[in-house]
Formats: structure tokens, sequence, C-alpha cells
């Protein structure tokens, strides 16, 4: 409608909106995985890109991970894999990173590491 | 467009609530930015993302126009909500110092005032498309004014009250050919 020579700066773009309102939203309930990304960047003092390399994740889908549901206890296995298979992410980082414990560097090259449906 | 998800998906998806954001949340917002304008992106997001959350829990289909209508509740009840905890706030003197809040406040005055600046601009633009005489100019000011009656017009104008009308008539039709053109822009 109206040019406007300004550009907006990447923090006001609504797709950076709507990643901090996944976080927001998920890292006050320990259903969702959001809560324990949360835990673990405040633990470790850790940037998003951080996290993200920590657990082997893509950093543009961290905003998905964090929406996930935590795995149930009595299906943490079928969970857990349901979760690591859509982020290609090794399930041995994400149990611990649900279990609150510091993930152990990611296995992406190997065979531990699921692969996306 | 409109995508159809869930029908064959299991009553419990850890992933549910990821696949139904990666798929609708982006353009849910975008159609509320337009919707709402004036109203705060984070807000508007915290409204989408709420509803992909809601709508996770369901195992029923889900189309972009559902996220949308809830998310669009979710944001007029939230917005009424900020306004009132504003308008309580203003009341009670209260003064943010917090610094993350007073950061986001900071940035909302920026993005208000673009707002404004680009309200402004269209306004003058649109009114010199619309009014092109002084007498019609007059008259909008009046329309803007919320004064539509055509007494008042037409003595305000010095006009008989037919040509009052008559001049009405002519820019209510082209306001309604600028709404069009700027919502034909928006889309």
């Amino acid at each position: 409608m109206i040019d406007d020579p300004t550009p907006v700066p990447p923090a006001l773009l609504p797709d950076a909106a709507l990643r901090r309102s996944a976080f927001r939203l998920t890292a006050g309930n320990s259903l969702f995985v959001g809560y324990w990304l949360a835990r673990l960047r405040e633990r470790e003092r850790l940037s998003e890109d951080d996290l993200a390399r920590r657990l082997g994740v893509l950093g543009g889908r961290l905003d998905e991970l964090a929406l996930c549901l935590a795995p149930r206890a009595d299906h943490f296995d079928h969970d857990l894999h349901a979760v690591a298979a859509a982020f290609a992410a090794d399930p041995a980082v994400l149990a611990a990173l649900v279990r609150g414990e510091s993930p152990p560097a990611p296995t992406r090259n190997t065979s531990k590491a699921v692969q996306p449906q | 467009m409109s995508y159809l998800v869930g029908m064959s998906t299991p009553p419990f998806d850890p992933t549910r609530a990821a696949e139904l954001y990666r798929l609708f949340a982006t353009a849910v917002l975008r159609r509320l930015r337009v919707k709402f304008p004036a109203t705060d992106t984070e807000l508007l997001a915290d409204a989408v993302v709420d509803a992909v959350l809601d709508f996770s829990a369901t195992s029923d289909e889900v189309s972009e126009s559902a996220v949308y209508f809830a998310a669009r509740y979710k944001a007029l009840t939230r917005n009424r909500t900020d306004c009132r905890r504003k308008i309580r706030d203003k009341k009670a003197g209260i003064i943010v110092t917090e610094s993350a809040a007073a950061a986001t406040s900071v940035l909302e005055e920026i993005a208000i005032r673009e707002q404004l600046r680009q309200r402004e601009a269209y306004l003058a633009r649109t009114s010199v498309a619309i009014a092109c005489t002084p007498v019609e100019r007059q008259l909008l000011d009046l329309v803007l004014a919320g004064k539509t009656d055509p007494a008042e017009m037409a003595a305000a104008a010095g006009l008989s009250e037919a040509d009052a009308v008559r001049v009405y008539a002519r820019l209510r039709k082209r306001i309604w050919r600028e709404r069009k053109l700027a919502a034909t822009e928006v889309t």
C-alpha cells in the first residue's frame, strides 16, 4: 500500500513472533517438550543455536519441537521414537532432555538417529 | 487454500501440535494481522499458538479456517483482557520499570508510531482521491467527524439539502471504491 524503505528487523517479523510464542506458551507446562527445552537453556545458558546443535535438531525447527508433547511414562519408548522420528533426532538425546538430564552429544551420523518418516 | 489434517491421526500423537503449527500458523497469523492491524503481533502469535495447542488435543480434522476462527476468538479475548489491564494499570498509576517489559514497550511504541504514520499517509492519499473540490472536502470532513445528516451538511457547506445529498452520495461511492481498492492491495 505505502512504500516503506526501512527494513523490518528480523525480531519483529511474524515468524519470529510465532517462535517466541511457541517457546513462551510451552515453557510453563512440563507436558510439553518446550518446558524441558527452556529448563536446559536456563540451566546451561544456551542460545537457540547452541540448543539446536546440542540436540542435533535443525535450529529452524526448535519451535516445532517445543510444541511436541513430552513422552508419557507408560509409553515412553513409543512416544520418544515418534518425536525423534519427526525431527530426525537421536532418541537418547531427547530421552535425556525430557528426564531433565544434560543430553549427551547427538549421534546424527550413526544408526541411533531416527530417520524422518 | 484449505488443508485437512487428522483423519487418520491416532488418539495420542506427541507431534500433532508441531504438525498443525507447521501447516497453519504462519498463514493464520498473516490473516490475523490483516484483520487486526493495530494489535500487537506477539498477542496475535500467542492466540495462534494457543489455538493450535487446543486443536492438537483433539483428533478431529482441522482446517486452516478452523484454526483461524479459533485464533481470532482468542485474539479478541486476549485483546480485551490486555486493554482492561492497561486501563486498570493506568488508573492505578503503575509505571513499568522491569527491563524486559520496558524493552517490549519500546518496540510496541515504535510499531504503533509506524502504524499511525502509515494510516495518516493513507488517509491523506485517499482524501485527495475521494474529495476533489473544496465543497466535497468540506463534506468529507463532516462525514469523517460522524456527521451525516443532510440538513447539517447543507448548512455547513452552504448548499441546498438536495445538493448536499447528491454530493454525499458521490462521496460514499468514492469511499466504497477506495475501500475496495485497499482490500485488493492487502490481499
